[in-house]
């Protein structure tokens, strides 16, 4: 069987690893052939089965006991502490040992909570990624002319962004505003809004109107 | 544009830690169990703790750290071939739970899709994780695997016309439900 682009070709376009001529031909093509078409929605549909098993794998059972094995191990730099014994001082080495004993189960639970506070931070890292995300859509808003895409992604969550202007004009209060796409991927999940937003001053874009497409 | 996180010493641990949960689903993915998984996960994120001095700054701690957890399964199963007196490795190690039972098991505990992973060979596997589930491009996948960009892609390209014949393969149940999804999207 041959065709005009051959499977690892549209595996490249899948991934969105080809520049966006070759893109727009394929996708051209991909209305005209069939099996091809059949063959690309396959792996898609693959592909967001096998994200969906991966993210609840992540959290399957035996996570907690996996930061629990993390958590000991965070608490053992401690215990290598290695004391010469001298019977003379036992009162102040069983004082010692009692503080120590202490320290050792506080930094435990210490370092549990940390742990603890650190997955519950994925959640505080996806504010910041939003954060991160509308100063990326300013700078955009700023500098990229219309039809361009600027692509975005956030190195701690995953998250990926691409946010293409779409037309510039002059709102009637004499701001210039700009109509734009963003496209937004978290996890298994895609999010395309259509947005109007107004320039505040230098780099400061205000987001007026958001429309989710369907 | 490209927002890259600088990271100073102090963060660095919280910020591996953060990323447990994708570390895990990685390393579960490449060994094929969640015990094992989780296994070479934590010798990762160990491996990471105490290299932390070795991370390059500017670059990307996520890349860094998958590439510590691939680098260990690779020592591993190497390992593992030696001691089991044969010498082809990486090549097609068809588990002893692809048979009847443990297979089924593994397809509950793992789910439908990402049980199949481990039926690949791993140098497929590996790059499929990293493109498909952890969403690194090419480029940066070949960086973690120390693989010329041309070895990737026609990897990703084997594992996923692979993978899609294990799943065809692998009862009517899940194309069934494929073909649901696909019809829902026309919609």
């Amino acid at each position: 069987m041959t065709r005009k682009f051959d499977d690892a070709t549209l595996v490249a376009y899948i991934d969105g690893e080809l520049d966006d001529t070759l893109a727009e031909e394929i996708a051209l093509f991909l209305t005209q052939n069939s099996e091809a078409r059949a063959f690309v929605e396959d792996l898609k549909v693959l592909d967001r089965q096998l994200q969906h098993d991966a993210d609840e794998i992540a959290f399957a059972g035996g996570l907690d006991e996996l930061k629990a094995r993390l958590t000991t191990l965070a608490g053992t730099p401690q215990s290598r502490i290695r004391r010469r014994m001298d019977w003379g001082q036992a009162a102040p080495i069983a004082a010692t040992v009692v503080a120590l004993v202490v320290g050792l189960a506080l930094g435990y639970l210490t370092a549990n909570h940390r742990l603890d506070n650190q997955i519950a931070a994925l959640a505080s890292a996806r504010e910041e990624d939003q954060k991160m995300l509308r100063t990326a859509i300013s700078n955009a808003l700023e500098k990229v002319a219309s039809g361009h895409v600027v692509n975005w992604q956030s190195a701690t969550t995953g998250a990926e962004a691409r946010v293409r202007p779409i037309r510039t004009f002059k709102a009637k209060d004499g701001s210039w505003c700009r109509e734009y796409e963003r496209l937004l991927t978290f996890d298994t999940q895609t999010e395309l809004t259509h947005a109007i937003a107004c320039r505040k001053g230098e780099a400061n874009w205000q987001t007026r109107v958001v429309t989710t497409d369907g | 544009m490209r927002y890259i996180v600088t990271t100073a010493p102090e963060d660095i641990e919280q910020q591996l830690l953060m990323m447990l949960p994708r570390l895990r689903r990685f390393c579960i993915g490449l060994s094929g169990t969640i015990s094992d998984g989780d296994d070479l996960c934590q010798a990762a994120i160990e491996r990471a703790l105490t290299n932390q001095h070795r991370f390059e700054q500017g670059t990307r701690l996520d890349s860094w750290l998958f590439r510590i957890a691939r680098n260990l399964f690779l020592n591993k199963i190497r390992a593992d071939n030696v001691r089991r007196g044969h010498l082809h490795m990486v090549q097609n190690q068809e588990h002893e739970s692809h048979d009847g039972e443990a297979a089924g098991q593994a397809q509950i505990e793992l789910g439908r899709v990402f049980s199949e992973v481990y039926r690949l060979p791993e140098e497929q596997r590996s790059v499929l994780l990293l493109v498909a589930v952890e969403g690194f491009s090419y480029k940066e996948t070949a960086e973690i695997s120390g693989l010329p960009i041309g070895t990737v892609t026609s990897r990703i390209a084997r594992a996923r016309q692979s993978l899609r014949q294990l799943v065809n393969e692998e009862g009517p149940g899940l194309s069934a439900s494929a073909r649901r999804e696909r019809h829902d999207q026309k919609i």
